[in-house]
């Protein structure tokens, strides 16, 4: 097959090819992945979409899709503050805090593996572009097949809290179901906080005060006291991350017409935001130690701010959201947060 | 193979163009007279595709070139101001064979020197008053700075992605073709629909350009240095999906990358297969601009006017001479 395939993206084709990743042609089938959005229609875009010849083993794409280095976003907080409660000496429920682990990081795969389906289907993500796991991009899988795998994830994070649950019925349904809801909310309908310019703010209570809230639920039965301050702490420090991504996506994302926080303020004063979130993560630390919820010890986190230095001083430098100067700068803000939960733990068992 | 045979569009075009006179006017008493240096080294010895690319696409939609010759002068005296910053950015020596402008006398005089052809760009322009003509000089004019800010940002970078290589592509080459391509857009009052095909058309073939740029950076005809790019710490497309399809190669790439020294981690074969990828991506994108054209065509005819099918025939032509050229 010569060229590239052009369908309009109003047509039912279009939908059937971009959720299948399989063309046909009357005679043959092949894998595609969309490759470029162009007008050749007055009323409506087109999508010229790619044959792509070879695809790497399933377990390959299947790994890459979870994007795993981002998975200690949801990971460390549960250490963070069973450490946290185990130090101030509350009795530990090992069994329940290794199924919210693990329900946890099930629940933050079922999120990624969603968010790259959207955007695909959105048209957010294209080659070339920095979002996404890449798997759908590279038209290594369908979008069909990949919502399926974040369904099995999504099941098996619930199928983790359920046990805990039945223990904890009240407070961790709750917890639970704001959970629930912001995991599938954040991309997928009806919700779609990510394309609202919620994302932030959903981010924020997934990944800091819900997340331990319900880890603290689930291994003490309780509301441990500097809970509330360390996990504020890492929602902060997870905004980071969506937000230097936002940052980058903001030309992109105007296009698409998806809505986020970076978009709305623009590059200059979404720096100015990105401080702040760095900035808040430490008050929120302060906070615990003035109010002697939190050890002292929790100054070892301050061996974070040359990362953080760092990464502000990249946004800073560069001429705006297309600059080759934030390449990788997502990476950086993930080991932010890694580090930042490293230390913290480590902070902690010296107490 | 069938020979094209010259249209009388084209030899009329070719007037049209032989009537413009690429020179800059003396205009005051400055001293070395400017004027003269530019008409000796970025104005000599280009191929005026970009004017050629004005009065084509005017012919296509129904301009007479005959109106568009301010606009042409204009485009190819951005074009060779772009170029004389272009040379002190990056300290180059010679230009089509020649000592460039900053070589001849120094930086300062050619960044004066280019900002002076902005000048009569402008005037040029202004010429037609009509504002959305000054609009669209002002948006290449932003855009061509953009480009050139994040070409200096993404200097001996390594790790730029496509999408880094392709929106400095855009701005730095593609918005003058845009503007070809708009400015006689803008005196044929077109629709918006027209418009924005039109704009479709001239992003594919500003990429389709650069890319081809990148693989005759690597080829001996094209007159300029093997691997210059590379030499001068830039990645391009070809170095780039080398680096994707051979990762391994990425530790000793990095070594030389940017460093003039002509040591090569690539062998023929891998280099061939990322030039080959490279014209497949600009075939491709050949036959999206094709696309864009036969949307206009179709548009215009439910509109009730019709595009000049010869003219039409002169943009394939075009189109394919972009992807065959050597130089």
């Amino acid at each position: 097959m010569e060229g590239p395939i052009i369908l309009k993206s109003n047509s039912d084709e279009f939908q059937k090819v971009l959720w299948n990743g399989e063309y046909c042609d009357g005679e043959r089938c092949f894998h595609v992945a969309p490759s470029e959005m162009i007008q050749t229609d007055p009323q409506v875009k087109s999508v010229a979409f790619k044959i792509v010849s070879s695809r790497p083993s399933t377990l390959k794409i299947y790994l890459e899709s979870l994007r795993a280095i981002s998975l200690t976003a949801t990971a460390l907080p549960g250490i963070v503050v069973m450490l946290l409660g185990l130090k101030s000496f509350y009795m530990v429920s090992w069994p329940h805090f290794i199924l919210a682990l693990f329900g946890a990081v099930f629940m933050q795969i079922a999120v990624n593996v969603y968010n790259d389906v959207e955007d695909h289907l959105k048209l957010i993500d294209f080659p070339g572009n920095p979002g996404g796991s890449g798997v759908l991009t590279k038209g290594w899988v369908s979008a069909k097949a990949l919502r399926r795998f974040g369904h099995v994830f999504l099941a098996l994070g619930v199928l983790c809290g359920i046990p805990i649950l039945i223990d904890n019925f009240e407070a961790l349904l709750l917890v639970g179901s704001i959970g629930v809801i912001g995991v599938i909310g954040y991309s997928g309908w009806p919700l779609r906080l990510k394309y609202r310019a919620l994302g932030d703010v959903n981010v924020f209570l997934l990944c800091g005060p819900v997340l331990g809230a319900g880890f603290s639920l689930a291994t003490f039965d309780q509301i441990i006291p500097g809970m509330w301050q360390v996990s504020v702490f890492f929602g902060f420090l997870a905004c980071g991350i969506l937000h230097v991504n936002n940052m980058q996506d903001i030309p992109l994302d105007r296009e698409s017409g998806a809505r986020t926080l970076a978009g709305e303020l623009g590059y200059k004063k979404s720096k100015i935001v990105l401080v702040s979130f760095y900035f808040a993560a430490y008050l929120a630390l302060l906070h615990g130690v003035l109010t002697s919820v939190l050890p002292w010890q929790v100054a070892g986190t301050l061996l974070l701010l040359p990362v953080i230095f760092q990464i502000v001083s990249i946004c800073y430098k560069a001429s705006g959201p297309d600059s080759p100067l934030l390449n990788g700068i997502r990476i950086k803000a993930a080991q932010a947060h890694l580090l930042g939960g490293i230390l913290l733990a480590i902070s902690l068992m010296f107490v | 193979m069938k020979q094209y045979q010259p249209s009388s569009l084209r030899v009329e075009i070719d007037n049209a163009l032989s009537q413009i006179d690429f020179s800059v006017e003396i205009d005051g008493s400055r001293k070395p007279l400017v004027e003269e240096l530019i008409d000796a080294t970025v104005l000599v010895g280009g191929k005026r595709m970009r004017p050629h690319l004005c009065l084509l696409f005017g012919a296509y939609i129904g301009v007479d070139p005959m109106e568009l010759l301010d606009c042409a002068k204009s485009i190819e005296f951005v074009h060779s101001a772009s170029l004389a910053h272009d040379d002190v950015i990056d300290e180059a020596k010679l230009r089509r064979s020649k000592k460039t402008l900053n070589e001849k006398t120094s930086n300062i005089h050619a960044v004066l020197a280019g900002d002076l052809l902005l000048t009569r760009a402008t005037r040029g322009i202004l010429k037609y008053q009509n504002n959305a003509l000054l609009e669209d000089l002002s948006d290449t004019l932003d855009d061509l700075v953009t480009g050139e800010w994040l070409q200096l940002e993404s200097r001996y970078r390594s790790d730029l992605s496509m999408k880094n290589i392709e929106r400095i592509a855009y701005l730095k080459t593609g918005s003058v073709m845009r503007w070809c391509c708009l400015a006689p857009l803008r005196l044929f009052a077109a629709d918006e629909v027209t418009i924005d095909l039109s704009l479709e058309w001239s992003r594919l073939i500003g990429l389709v350009f650069q890319a081809v740029d990148d693989c005759l950076d690597f080829e001996e005809s094209s007159g300029k240095r093997f691997a210059q790019d590379y030499l001068e710490g830039q990645l391009n497309q070809v170095t780039h999906t080398l680096l994707q399809n051979n990762p391994s190669m990425r530790g000793e790439f990095e070594k030389h990358f940017g460093k003039n020294e002509p040591v090569f981690p690539w062998t023929a074969m891998e280099l061939s297969q990322a030039m080959d990828e490279v014209r497949g991506v600009v075939a491709g994108r050949l036959s999206l601009a094709n696309e864009c054209l036969d949307a206009i065509d179709r548009h215009a005819q439910s509109r009730g006017w019709q595009t000049n099918p010869e003219a039409r025939q002169e943009l394939n032509v075009l189109m394919q001479a972009l992807e065959k050229r050597t130089v």
